[in-house]
């Protein structure tokens, strides 16, 4: 069974032998299995490349048929002569593929004139569907009055499973009738929308979609965030973005990241129904108006909350959702509120890793100590303690029985009293 | 893990060469290669394994490189290992490309994804510091364009030359 294995391995290395035929004997890079030259391939650039493909006749098959492609404007901005050969010879390079497999399909790049490159743009972007591409990371500046339309093939593409979008602020359009169908990863990034339902035409056709990132997706008040498949939610949302209304309902949603920002004007609200959630992530600003739903499944909670005000309206519903988790990271400025709002009643039994997070803040005053022994006190099991500190990037940690809780409140001491 | 946490005796494997030498490494640090760590897993510990597919010398810097890849011991890797390892990584493929195109398909072979992501890397440093000419020589590549084809292909390419 095991020489079968090796057998099977050289009979695979082995298939490389027929491209032997162009070169000689002593030719072992030539030699070396597909894979592998493409490998060696994507540590390049697109010009190494290209004067690779007129080493040999095997080496342009090799060039043209690299499985991971990244076309990248930088080096030829503000060279209109290099530029105009290199977008041809892309073009050309795109043609020669001729449907060949592309695994990723990378472009990074700024169009100046939307109007002349447009066409071009779509061209490649056409092709790599061909190829069957599946991953696709487009990281465009588009100048005004440019707008992205994004392309019906590339909605009804049947192997595209990645697709990260990141446009500057630029906008981005999809066609009125549908969605992606076979996504499963979708993650926008500064992108303008002009269309108030963006996110549900997107979720409602995306039946595969597991993961979403929205970052600074701007032009929409409400997000609502429906999706029977979701198991990853990412929302970044900042003052100068005009989100008023975010609701996520989602069965399977395991993990949700949400940092909101916004200008002290009120109205804002967050609505959540995520029964399965195991992890959440909260920083920002905290809305007025908070329904959190079932939170049962609970078990890890990030909070680095800015400017929570002690009359907070949401405070006892948060506390409660604190309940069954069992790790707990904080900034001292959030511990504090909910300190001082008297929050921290509530027992949370089954808390095993508190990580205290002092990096952004400078005073470390008896109240955190405070609400540090009044969150661990009905914690029944060895509690690990973690501090981190702004001066030092390592992290501190000490592991101490909660139960001798004056001689915890020393090490805590101590661990603070370093020289900053 | 489960190898670290018995005695101070570390147990031992025997790797054969295709021209029959034998090498005995830990198993903690052959099981760097994923090929090697699934016959051990398959019961193969107690023969000597073979490695039809390298020769001696090859076998003998692959072991080198599973000695200094084992994981450590003692808990996790500290950021000043790690710096150590890279700088031993940049010498240990600093070798004629001869035997660094015998190490990238050892690295195959095995699927040590580290060692072969380090020598496909080198090669493609090599590559990118050379001309097309000293590439071809270099590696001994036959050029098969005719001069007017390889003429023709170039103009396509002028915006790659400075």
């Amino acid at each position: 069974m095991i020489m079968e294995k090796l057998l099977k391995l050289e009979a695979s290395s082995s298939l490389s032998q027929s491209k032997g035929r162009f070169v000689e004997n002593s030719d072992k890079i030539s030699n070396l299995p597909t894979h592998i030259a493409h490998h060696i391939l994507s540590f390049l650039m697109m010009e190494d490349i290209a004067q690779l493909s007129i080493v040999s006749k095997l080496w342009q098959a090799l060039c043209i048929s690299i499985p991971s492609l990244t076309v990248d404007d930088m080096r030829y901005r503000g060279k209109d002569y290099k530029l105009i050969h290199f977008k041809n010879f892309l073009d050309r390079l795109m043609l020669r593929r001729n449907g060949m497999k592309m695994v990723q399909f990378c472009v990074r790049w700024t169009f100046l004139e939307w109007h002349f490159d447009e066409y071009r743009f779509l061209t490649w972007l056409h092709n790599a569907v061909r190829c069957n591409v599946e991953v696709l990371y487009l990281d465009l500046c588009i100048f005004l009055p440019g707008a992205l339309k994004m392309p019906l093939c590339v909605l009804h593409c049947e192997s595209l499973r990645f697709l990260a979008m990141s446009l500057h602020g630029g906008v981005l359009q999809l066609p009125s009738s549908s969605g992606f169908t076979k996504l499963q990863s979708l993650s926008l990034t500064r992108v303008r929308v002009l269309d108030e339902l963006f996110v549900e035409r997107v979720l409602s056709s995306c039946n595969s979609l597991d993961k979403l990132c929205l970052d600074a997706v701007n032009g929409i008040n409400d997000i609502n965030i429906r999706s029977s498949s979701l198991k990853y939610l990412e929302i970044k949302s900042y003052e100068h973005d005009d989100l008023f209304h975010l609701n996520v309902f989602g069965e399977l949603l395991e993990e949700l990241i949400i940092h909101w920002k916004f200008t002290p004007s009120g109205g804002r609200s967050l609505e959540m129904a995520t029964p399965l959630l195991k992890c959440f992530t909260w920083g920002g600003f905290a809305p007025d108006n908070c329904l959190f739903g079932n939170l049962n499944c609970l078990r890890y909670c990030a909070l680095s909350l800015e400017q929570l005000s002690s009359s907070w309206p949401p405070y006892l519903e948060f506390s409660h959702i604190l309940e069954p988790i069992e790790e707990l990271v904080i900034h001292a400025q959030c511990l504090k509120a909910l300190f001082k709002s008297d929050m921290l009643q509530i027992p949370l039994k089954h808390l095993h890793t508190l990580r205290l997070n002092l990096s952004s803040s400078d005073s470390v005053d008896g109240d955190v100590y405070k609400a540090i022994v009044l969150l661990t006190k009905g914690v029944a099991n060895v509690l690990g303690l973690f501090i981190d500190v702004k001066p030092s990037p390592r992290k501190r940690c000490v592991r101490v029985p909660v139960s001798l809780s004056s001689s915890f409140i020393e090490v805590l001491n101590k661990q603070s009293r370093r020289p900053k | 893990m489960s190898s670290t946490l018995c005695c101070s005796f570390a147990k031992n494997v025997t790797l054969r060469s295709s021209d029959g030498q034998t090498f005995e490494v830990e198993e903690a640090a052959a099981q760097v290669s994923q090929t090697i760590k699934r016959m051990i897993e398959d019961g193969c510990t107690g023969s000597v394994i073979p490695v039809p597919n390298l020769t001696g010398p090859v076998l003998a810097l692959v072991i080198e490189y599973f000695k200094k890849h084992s994981p450590p011991s003692d808990g996790c890797p500290t950021a000043l290992l790690e710096m150590e390892i890279k700088d031993w990584d940049a010498k240990f493929v600093a070798v004629d490309n001869d035997t660094l195109l015998d190490l990238t398909l050892a690295a195959h072979y095995l699927e040590i994804q580290g060692l072969l992501d380090l020598t496909c890397h080198r090669v493609a440093d090599i590559l990118n510091d050379n001309s097309v000419e000293k590439i071809r020589e270099i590696f001994h590549i036959k050029n098969d364009f005719t001069p007017e084809e390889e003429a023709e292909e170039r103009s396509k390419i002028q915006w790659a030359f400075e």
